[in-house]
């Protein structure tokens, strides 16, 4: 055996035995997570990268000079200026979501690697903590420079501190993944559901739009990302096979929830850049066609492997998959101005590509955009406010997102009455998901509790201050209503 | 008194909350809920208001149709009653 990899398996797998102190006490179950086996049951426990600290410092450091070289060479805002708006606000999206996500994901990383019960995997857990910081650090970094041109780039900071609905719901979700979960949930949830089964959408998905836009900086910082990603994701896997072994029921339980919470997220971060606000050039494939490739395949394929059942709401994502992100972004155009990132009004050309992609669908969804389409038509360009609603917006009391389950004929809320408390969930799976842990999520202020509790003002005004909105930074059209398709009267 | 509403309009994409006085009659939230939706969803013709699986009466007020607050309710074309 080389040398390197006698050292390395020595250093990573160096476990002692404790004298003064029981097991159970230095890795407590609460924190180590459920079940609790001894080291012994845990000893045979690995991943593939088996990297050292010292190969990973020397790897980081290549990536950074070249995100640097990159960030120096087109990063300013003379290029950025260049691109286009929608993609833009691509940008704006992610670069603000990455930081709260991956800030959180730092202490989930850290917390594994004290209690996760294994020192081998101990060790990736903190060099996947270092790799969080460092894709906390890597948009604020590379967004600094351009707030001088344009105040929204200033959000890749301020949505973390903010009131704003997707920092809430952004918040409610990684608060629980990875800031309130177990080491064996944060594993499975994180790193088996979260990063093996849906970040491949963004950082390959992604990455291919932004080259197609002609953004290197996006590009490199996601395929700097991804790497990353792809060595501590694979922590997931062993721990998932350990609890399966064990727990098999606990396993599932645990990739049902996490699959479900992960899908509400990304159809809002991807389903959004992938399918309206990437310019219609540089489009490789629709969010459906994305995920159908990189979750539906392969992911099931990971299940297969380790023996487990496709998740219990696997049906209601296949059935929410051409529909929840368009009910979404429709909602969120017309109420453009809760978010800190501009929205694409779909045109002729956009919607012939929406309804050749979601043929089941886009029916349904086509006389939404004619009526948002012929208020602007009416109220001509500059006139945000006639395409845009006033009425507060009802949200999930699990996910935290907009009320836009099902479809326009039917939308798929569901009422629990609970200790004199009425809940409202965007689905089924949200609602059973809620009443399996009511403990863990009953006491949560949503926005909507948040009005009617006087905490939060009711009037949109108003509300958009309370979110941290300004007038110099809230979401509008990306053209405020100068479509060429706008000037000619629709035909039909 | 104003109670907080869940309203559904069929067509709509999304779910949102009124503000509506138990006084005011199921005519006039329809209105209230037509006007809410409108930037997406625009009808011409009836429209009535479903609750609890009932359609409710017009000149009913909101206290006497046993509308409670939070209460979840749809407003529907009335071609597509039934």
């Amino acid at each position: 055996m080389p040398l390197r990899d006698e050292w390395c398996d020595l250093a990573r797998k160096l476990d002692w035995s404790f004298s003064y102190a029981d097991e159970r006490q230095v890795f407590p179950e609460a924190l180590s997570g459920t079940p609790w086996l001894s080291a012994q049951q845990w000893r045979d426990w690995d991943e593939p990268f088996r990297s050292t600290f010292a190969e990973y410092v020397s790897t980081q450091q290549k990536k950074e000079v070249a995100f640097q070289a990159v960030a120096e060479a087109v990063g300013r805002v003379e290029d950025m200026s260049q691109l286009d708006p929608g993609w833009l606000s691509v940008v704006k999206l992610h670069m603000a979501t990455l930081p709260l996500a991956e800030f959180a994901a730092v202490i989930g990383n850290l917390r594994a690697a004290r209690f996760g019960r294994d020192s081998a995997w101990r060790m990736t857990s903190l060099l996947g903590a270092l790799d969080e910081l460092r894709h906390t650090q890597l948009p604020l970094r590379a967004m600094h420079d351009l707030v001088r041109w344009d105040e929204q780039f200033e959000w890749t900071h301020r949505l973390f501190h903010s009131n704003d609905w997707v920092a809430v719901a952004g918040r409610h979700l990684v608060d629980e993944l990875l800031l309130g979960s177990d080491a064996i949930e944060f594993a499975i949830g994180t790193h088996f559901v979260f990063e093996t089964g849906f970040t491949n959408l963004q950082f390959i998905g992604l990455t291919s739009m932004a080259k197609q836009v002609g953004d290197r900086l996006f590009e490199q910082m996601l395929q700097s990302i991804q790497t990353d990603e792809a060595r501590h994701a694979q922590i997931g896997h062993p721990v998932l096979k350990k609890l399966v072994a064990h727990d098999r029921e606990r396993a599932q339980r645990l990739v049902d929830k996490w699959f479900w919470r992960s899908f509400r997220f990304f159809a809002v971060v991807t389903g959004f850049a992938m399918d309206y606000l990437t310019p219609l050039s540089a489009r490789r494939a629709s969010f459906k066609e994305f995920v159908e490739e990189w979750v539906v395949d392969q992911f099931q394929s990971s299940l297969d492997e380790l023996g487990l059942e496709r998740p219990r709401y696997w049906q209601a994502f296949l059935d929410a998959l051409p529909m929840y992100h368009h009910m979404l972004y429709a909602s969120a155009y017309t109420y453009r101005a809760t978010t800190w990132f501009d929205f694409v009004l779909p045109g002729p050309a956009e919607q012939a590509w929406l309804a050749e992609k979601y043929p089941e669908t886009w029916p349904q969804l086509a006389p939404v955009w004619h009526n948002i389409t012929e208020r602007w038509r009416a109220a001509g360009p500059g006139v945000e406010w006639y395409s845009h609603g006033t009425t507060p917006v009802a949200f999930c009391n699990l996910c935290q997102l907009v009320l836009c389950g099902g479809t326009p004929s039917e939308n798929s809320a569901v009422f629990v009455e609970r200790a004199g408390r009425r809940h409202v969930f965007c689905s089924e799976p949200c609602r059973e998901l809620f009443e399996a842990e009511p403990e863990r999520y009953a006491s949560h202020q949503g926005v909507v509790e948040r009005i009617l509790q006087g905490q939060a003002p009711a009037n949109l005004l108003e509300l958009l201050r309370y979110f941290g909105l300004t007038e110099a930074n809230f979401g509008r059209d990306v053209t405020s209503g100068e479509y060429d398709f706008l000037r000619k009267p629709e035909r039909g | 008194m104003a109670i907080p509403l869940y309203v559904f309009v069929r067509g709509d994409t999304l779910g949102l909350v009124v503000l509506a006085p138990e006084t005011e009659t199921v005519d006039d939230l329809a209105q209230r809920l037509s006007r809410a939706a409108a930037p997406r969803v625009s009808w011409n013709g009836d429209a009535c208001v479903l609750h609890r699986g009932q359609v409710l009466r017009g000149s009913l007020t909101l206290q006497e149709a046993g509308i409670n607050a939070l209460d979840r309710v749809d407003l529907i074309p009335g071609g597509q009653v039934g």
